[in-house]
């Protein structure tokens, strides 16, 4: 795979179930089409993205970020171009 | 000797198209309900148990029916009850219901699920059970089962059976998977992101909104619409409990949730139980109520390959599911008189009536035709149950109400046009189980 993809749609969290990430509120998750096949998609909180202002559509490239509790390297996806 | 309870083996629904008019149409009738009073929450007494309630829903339906207890001869069985609040595992079950209820090998049986067997271990008056079945997730899927199985006759008089508890906490807030610091099986690719219940309907509502040009204000007219059929519901929650009318600028100013759903796009979890009596169309002749024909059901799979589904894949389904409906009930969409299609969560009703193509709407056009006119005095009634948002989460509300309205005994909800033929089906518009009703049988 080629770590490309498109950002699809997307929502913005206010009142996450996740206690851990309720500091972090408001937050986007945006779903991301890989770019070799549309069909399957991913979830991402667009680091470097502003809240509520997701270009639908744009170019995204993942990157893993290490979480915090674990270390653990987890998918994220960065607008590029 | 026990009867087995089988799980609803694939044969059982319709799930293709051009399977034709279905081999039962119109020789299955549902003949009763009953409901149990409503709780925001469980306050621990034995008497508004779920074990309780949902024997009381079972005797008011049996009794409305106007059946004995001795002649009901099948039970199928929607087993988990939970609205997002599991009974916390340090904490013991209250004595008086251990030593009111015959228990089962599961201590939460009664309290936060209903097997079958417990059903029966504790009305022991339903003597002449011989057919047994689950159909989980949905109280859809129990009429849906129940209706074909009648229809085969491996029941003559079915009891149809579904409850709901709701305890202490907010709706799955920092339970399970949401409380620890890492988050492990498949919430890995989705809840790890922070995602609350209704993130799924409204990043599609998003894509729709986009692709059709329409904003979220515009739900306004339906979710007001839904609050006040709600408050004619006198089985629902907020009926009994906080008849408090919506306006539009309640739903407007409303905090967001995970937006563009807000907090009135959401259901409330309640404790509740519901029951109702499906027959023959030939024994519902002699029976107390009238019946209301069964014309057709039909059940709906997801198909995405993805996390979220596309709004091609719920429009796809959901166009499939009217075809459906429409092909086995020999019908189309100008003979129904109202729709009853589930709104937990409202966002996504829309994929619904669209795909029934109900009043002539078409792909794209729904949140325009809620400018129009849809209240149960129009030409065209929408949702005349109030569905979840207007009764509290149930999924059955609108099975309730297509019942009554063909019935002719919805009461203050009643629809001012003639109600004889109508559709009621939840859960998501990729997943669904509808039924087609009629206050005929052909």
């Amino acid at each position: 795979m080629s770590g490309r993809g498109k950002i699809y749609c997307y929502g913005v969290m206010y009142d996450s179930p996740v206690i851990t990430l309720a500091v972090d509120q408001p937050f986007n998750v945006a779903v991301i089409q890989l770019e070799e096949d549309p069909g399957i998609n991913m979830l991402s909180h667009l680091p470097g993205t502003p809240v509520d202002q997701v270009p639908v559509g744009a170019n995204v490239q993942v990157e893993f970020e290490t979480t915090p509790a674990t270390g653990q390297k987890v998918p994220e996806w960065r607008v590029v171009g | 000797m026990p009867v087995e309870t089988q799980m609803a083996p694939d044969s059982i629904y319709r799930s293709t198209e051009g399977l034709g008019v279905w081999e039962h149409k119109g020789k299955v009738a549902a003949v009763g309900i009953g409901i149990s009073p409503t709780a925001r929450r469980w306050d621990e007494s034995t008497e508004t148990s779920l074990g309780a309630w949902t024997i009381l829903a079972i005797q008011n339906a049996i009794d409305d029916a106007g059946v004995s207890p001795d002649q009901v001869d099948g039970l199928v069985l929607t087993p988990e009850t939970s609205t997002g609040s599991p009974w916390p595992t340090d904490k013991s079950i209250p004595e008086d219901f251990l030593k009111t209820y015959q228990s089962t090998d599961n201590p939460l049986d009664g309290i936060a699920q209903l097997s079958s067997e417990w059903i029966l271990k504790n009305m022991p008056e339903l003597t002449n059970i011989k057919f047994v079945m689950y159909a989980p997730v949905c109280m859809s899927n129990a009429l849906v089962v129940a209706a074909q199985a009648v229809g085969d006759g491996l029941t003559n008089t079915c009891l149809v059976v579904r409850g709901w508890h709701n305890f202490g906490g907010r709706y799955y807030v920092g339970q399970g998977v949401t409380a620890g610091e890492t988050i492990s099986g498949p919430g890995k690719w989705s809840t790890m992101w922070g995602t609350v219940a209704c993130y799924t309907t409204a990043m599609v509502f998003e894509a729709y909104c986009r692709k059709y040009g329409k904003n979220h204000d515009m739900m306004a007219p339906f979710v007001v619409n839904e609050k006040r059929n709600g408050l004619l519901l006198p089985e629902g929650y907020w009926a009994q409990h906080r008849p408090e009318p919506l306006t539009a600028e309640d739903y407007l100013s409303a905090r967001w949730i995970a937006k563009p759903a807000n907090l009135y796009d959401n259901d409330l979890p309640i404790c509740v139980s519901a029951a109702f009596i499906f027959t023959t169309a030939e024994r519902a002749k002699d029976m107390k109520q009238k019946p209301v024909y069964i014309l057709n059901h039909a059940r709906t799979l997801p198909a995405s390959r993805g996390v979220v589904p596309t709004l091609d894949d719920w429009q796809d389904a959901s166009d499939s599911t009217g075809r459906k409906l429409y092909e086995g009930a020999g019908i189309g969409p100008k003979d129904l008189s109202f729709e009853n299609m589930y709104d937990g969560f409202t966002l996504f009703h829309q994929f619904h009536l669209e795909g029934l193509r109900f009043a002539g709407v078409q792909r794209g056009e729904a949140l325009d035709f809620y400018q129009t006119d849809i209240s149960i005095e129009g030409p065209n009634p929408v949702s005349p149950s109030g569905g979840n948002a207007g009764g509290g989460r149930t999924r059955f509300w609108l099975h309730v109400d297509s019942v009554q309205q063909l019935q002719g005994r919805a009461g203050a909800r009643q629809i001012t046009k003639k109600a004889e033929i109508g559709v009621s089906g939840a859960f998501m518009p990729d997943f669904s189980y509808s039924l087609i009703w009629s206050a005929t049988p052909d």
